[in-house]
């Protein structure tokens, strides 16, 4: 198997462009191999299987056929399409960043004694030059901890504890439970979803339904009652990382089941569940964690600073319409940065709304931001550990108020902890720059108005 | 007795799967009601086989003692089918 992993299963391969840093492969496997291979995955499958009435290694091979034929199938066709993409990535020279897509593994269908053709679209690295990255200028803004904001992050976290006082008519601020259903103008289905949640805009303006932005929620959907029915038009944001959303006409109908509202937790109570002795002990704790949030935020201004500068020293061509995978990526980039400076669910996404209701400028600039950060990272060689990941875990855990352990395990189930791992990159690769740069303090309100916040 | 009654499932084990290569008798488990004859006619008319001989094994379970006292599983019976030269049954 060794000798058959490292010798070249290429039979044919084409690279063509497919747009601005996409590149399109097309790759044949021949008969033999994947037959090989099919033949490979049966053998080994013979060694180890234990049916019921056979002994280990004595099951006929019809047999293992018949039950996990398509088990096996899959195996080799996995097996094929990762080296075959490997073998051609490395023979094309391509500077691949990322998974390749546009192709899912399940759609490649293997055939024995039939050649293995298949397409797959990777993201390369642009070619560019970088500017200077040494002795740059940075401000930092100076941030501090007033009482006004410990205060403002006590009555933050007794919002979040509080409880659920339910209604029959809603006011402004409550939130609202019911069937959200959403179709296009061709009549298409694209979300029904019973148990969705809508917050009725404490303005009465701009408000977020089924992860899309609607400028005049308020007015649209008005201050139902229970049984109420509100129809909402809103355009599918333009950067939405379902492609079959995006600029359509999109009616979403909303049925309200419940409305409730949060009723604050009582301090002394929280300070209790905190297993504090007074108020003020907890402000104390709530001090030291705006304080870390501090340098979190200082961390961010500067390196908001240096991705300014690299996003406008750097020019290369940018793809005119970002694909529903780069839109998907900026999308998660986005909701770790804000889990990261320790927002809580609901403004992050609502931020994410925001984000996909950006424009086709915005999405394009936070797609340069990331090729010029992969190259940084490649160039001054940054790596991250699984222990720094834990740590940042840990970090991001501590804003939320959760164990290290569960974050970890969320962020390892939904799969976003490759996201930890870019981020981490990132912001490594921008410190070796501010490392290098010159920065010097200022005061918060001559930074351009940015003091620290309870939530940002 | 209805020849799908009368033929449970077949055997598939090492010994089978030997006894299958090398003399074509197949190995079933049948109804404990059912004798030769029926699990001839039963075989000949579900796979469209000749049959030229059965063979028929009683196994009696043994009496095992659980939390709640001693129980006993029925019998099972097992019938072995020997099939003309060149005539097969896909078994799996």
């Amino acid at each position: 198997m060794a000798d058959t992993a490292q010798a070249d299963i290429l039979k044919n391969f084409t690279v063509t462009d497919s747009g601005p840093s996409r590149k399109r492969l097309e790759i044949e496997v021949a008969a033999e191999t994947v037959d090989q291979r099919l033949r490979d995955s049966v053998d080994t499958l013979l060694e180890e299987a234990e049916l019921p009435g056979f002994r280990r290694g004595r099951v006929p091979k019809a047999l293992l056929e018949k039950r996990f034929g398509s088990n096996i199938k899959n195996e080799a066709r996995n097996q094929i399409v990762a080296e075959a993409y490997q073998q051609a990535v490395e023979k094309s020279g391509l500077k691949v960043i990322g998974d390749p897509f546009g192709t899912q593994l399940k759609d490649i269908e293997i055939v024995a004694g039939k050649p293995l053709k298949f397409g797959l679209d990777v993201e390369v690295q642009p070619e560019f030059t970088l500017p200077p990255l040494e002795g740059l200028e940075l401000k930092r803004p100076v941030l501090e901890v007033s009482d006004t904001l410990v205060e403002e992050e006590l009555t933050k976290i007794c919002l979040n504890e509080g409880s659920l006082e339910s209604h029959d008519s809603s006011k402004a601020g409550d939130y609202l439970t019911g069937n959200a259903r959403m179709v296009d103008q061709d009549g298409v289905e694209h979300y029904n979803i019973e148990g969705a949640v809508v917050q009725c805009p404490p303005d009465g303006g701009k408000g977020m339904i089924l992860g899309v932005l609607v400028g005049d929620l308020g007015k649209q959907l008005g201050l139902p009652k229970i049984g109420d029915s509100a129809t909402i038009s809103v355009k599918g944001p333009e950067q939405h990382e379902v492609e079959a959303l995006r600029g359509k006409d999109l009616t979403i109908t909303f049925e309200v089941t419940s409305i409730d509202k949060i009723i604050p937790l009582d301090r002394q109570e929280l300070v209790t569940r905190f297993g504090l002795e007074s108020e003020d002990a907890l402000k104390d704790r709530l001090r030291e964690r705006l304080e870390q949030r501090v340098k979190v935020q200082q961390a961010t201004a500067l390196r908001q600073q240096v991705a300014r500068y690299l996003l406008e020293n750097v020019q290369f061509p940018l793809p005119e319409r970002i694909t529903a995978f780069q839109a998907a990526r900026a999308m998660e980039r986005r909701r770790m940065e804000l889990m990261y400076r320790g927002m809580d669910n609901l403004e992050i996404e609502q931020h994410v709304a925001e984000l996909r209701a950006a424009s086709a400028a915005e999405a394009s600039q936070n797609l340069k931001l990331f090729f010029i950060l992969n190259r940084v990272a490649e160039d001054m060689d940054v790596n991250v550990s699984e222990n720094e990941a834990r740590q940042r875990v840990a970090q991001m855990a501590f804003e939320r108020g959760m164990r290290p352990e569960q974050m970890f395990n969320e962020l390892r189930q939904s799969d976003r902890l490759q996201s930890v791992f870019l981020q981490i990159r990132e912001h490594k690769a921008l410190d070796a720059i501010i490392g290098k740069a010159k920065v010097t303090d200022t005061a918060a309100s001559e930074f351009g108005g940015q003091g620290v916040q309870a939530t940002d | 007795m209805h020849p799908s009654t009368v033929i449970k499932k077949p055997i598939v084990t090492e010994r089978s799967t030997a006894t299958m290569a090398e003399d074509n008798r197949f190995t079933f488990l049948v109804d404990r009601r059912a004798d030769k004859t029926a699990i001839k006619h039963a075989v000949e008319s579900l796979y469209g086989v000749k049959v030229l001989g059965v063979t028929t094994q009683v196994r009696k379970s043994r009496e095992r003692r659980l939390k709640y006292g001693y129980v006993q599983a029925p019998p099972t019976k097992k019938a072995v089918v020997r099939l003309a030269e060149g005539q097969s049954i896909e078994l799996f």
